[in-house]
């Protein structure tokens, strides 16, 4: 197994200790989240999933496109009644109440930004599921949970944004239940060194606008999770899905520029850039997007099915 | 063929401008047949991506990404301003229906 090189990024979170690290990622990665609601309201979908949804053809919208992710996220999780399920890193709530709707498990989110927690409980409220969802801005470091614990441990654009991931690969392990299911979806680098990743472009994205990024290499990251003591069930490539996603957000910034700059000037601006960036990146194949599920022990989900989801559901239907 | 003299005067100075200060470059150095990968503008991709915004901005038009290949014929200053031109006119017949 190779190691992605380390960027500039990468290279000095290495020199912090995991404490200075866990307090740098704090402050750094909140920041964006705590841009006012409104702002990505206007660019994402109606529950504000940022992160890739599931294109099947290039011409659909957003909407449908986040619509089957969520679907598809609950088909590969089978949540049973009563199971216990933590998002690490759960924005404002998208999977986290579409989940908590869908299904009758008890729900647990983690965020490191508070006006994205206000958010959500606004929304399970409104939602009805707020007797079943509980969030707590964190640093999912500071997680002091009961091993054997929880069902299904959830990363969802988040993980990216972890310096210390095989100590979190451990600790996620440690707290599943035998059963237990991982499921990630996020970015990875190509092991075949493609692109320039200490360009400023890779700077800008990962310094300027979101704080703090590591990518590894899908295969970097699966062994972390084999390691942990996990079992690899299933891994879907969501590039493409990505940059068509990149470029209907990049699309609603254009639209709403002038509303979104009187609430915070400057932002459209980083937002388009950064977006184009992150767009191009995954048209060129220079950064992949993966969905990866993972078991702890005998998996609930048959793999032999997969494709998971029925095909009702994957027309992204309510 | 020089298509870059129907390029409207205030347009080219605009781009030409929004050009140097995105480079932090004194405008004079920005001429209308400058290439923008020429080593002398110092423009890489995030500088091409940023220049894109903030024309999108300046006009109020979408403009294709410069960085890609489908793009091959945006080559220099004066490409950029009339390809910004064109959009603004196109924008403004659209308006006017």
């Amino acid at each position: 197994m190779i190691s992605a090189a380390h960027t500039r990024p990468e290279r000095e979170a290495m020199e912090r200790s995991p404490a200075e690290q866990r307090e740098h990622e704090r402050r750094v990665v909140a920041e964006h989240y705590q841009h006012d609601v409104e702002i990505f309201s206007m660019v994402l979908d109606s529950r504000l999933a940022y992160a890739t949804g599931v294109f099947v053809r290039p011409d659909e919208d957003l909407e449908t496109a986040q619509a089957r992710k969520f679907a598809r996220i609950q088909a590969k999780l089978d949540i049973q009644p009563g199971e216990r399920v933590l998002d690490v890193g759960c924005g404002w709530g998208s999977n986290l109440l579409y989940l908590a709707e869908h299904t009758k498990g008890e729900f647990f989110g983690i965020t490191l930004s508070e006006r994205q927690r206000e958010e959500a409980m606004r929304r399970a409220r409104l939602a009805g599921v707020a007797e079943r969802v509980h969030i707590d801005v964190r640093h999912v470091e500071d997680l002091a949970l009961e091993p054997a614990s929880f069902d299904v441990v959830l990363f969802s654009g988040s993980i990216v944004h972890m310096h210390n991931r095989e100590e979190i690969h451990h600790a996620v392990a440690r707290i599943l239940r035998p059963t237990g299911r991982l499921l990630i979806s996020d970015c990875y680098y190509p092991a075949e060194h493609r692109g320039d990743r200490e360009s400023t472009a890779t700077d800008y994205i990962f310094v300027e606008a979101l704080g703090y990024c590591r990518l590894v290499h899908l295969s970097e990251e699966l062994g972390f999770i084999e390691r942990a003591g996990l079992d690899i069930c299933h891994v879907e490539d969501l590039t493409s899905s990505y940059a068509l996603t990149l470029e209907r957000w990049i699309d609603n910034v254009r639209k709403n520029r002038r509303r979104i700059e009187a609430i915070s000037p400057g932002f459209s601006r980083l937002l388009q850039q950064y977006m184009t960036v992150a767009k191009l990146s995954f048209a060129r194949r220079t950064a992949l997007e993966y969905m990866i599920l993972a078991t702890r022990g005998r998996p609930r989900v048959e793999v032999a099915s997969f494709p998971i989801a029925p095909p009702a559901r994957e027309k992204g239907e309510q | 063929m020089d298509t870059h003299l129907s390029i409207p005067e205030g347009i080219a100075n605009d781009v030409r401008r929004i050009i140097a200060e995105t480079l932090r470059l004194p405008v004079e150095h920005v001429s209308l047949d400058a290439r923008l990968d020429e080593a002398r503008l110092g423009i890489d991709s995030l500088g091409l991506i940023k220049l894109n915004v903030a024309l999108e901005e300046a006009f109020d038009i979408t403009l294709p990404d410069f960085t890609t290949p489908e793009q091959p014929h945006i080559r220099s200053v004066g490409d950029v301003a009339a390809l910004v031109a064109g959009k603004v006119s196109a924008q403004a017949n659209g308006g006017a229906r």
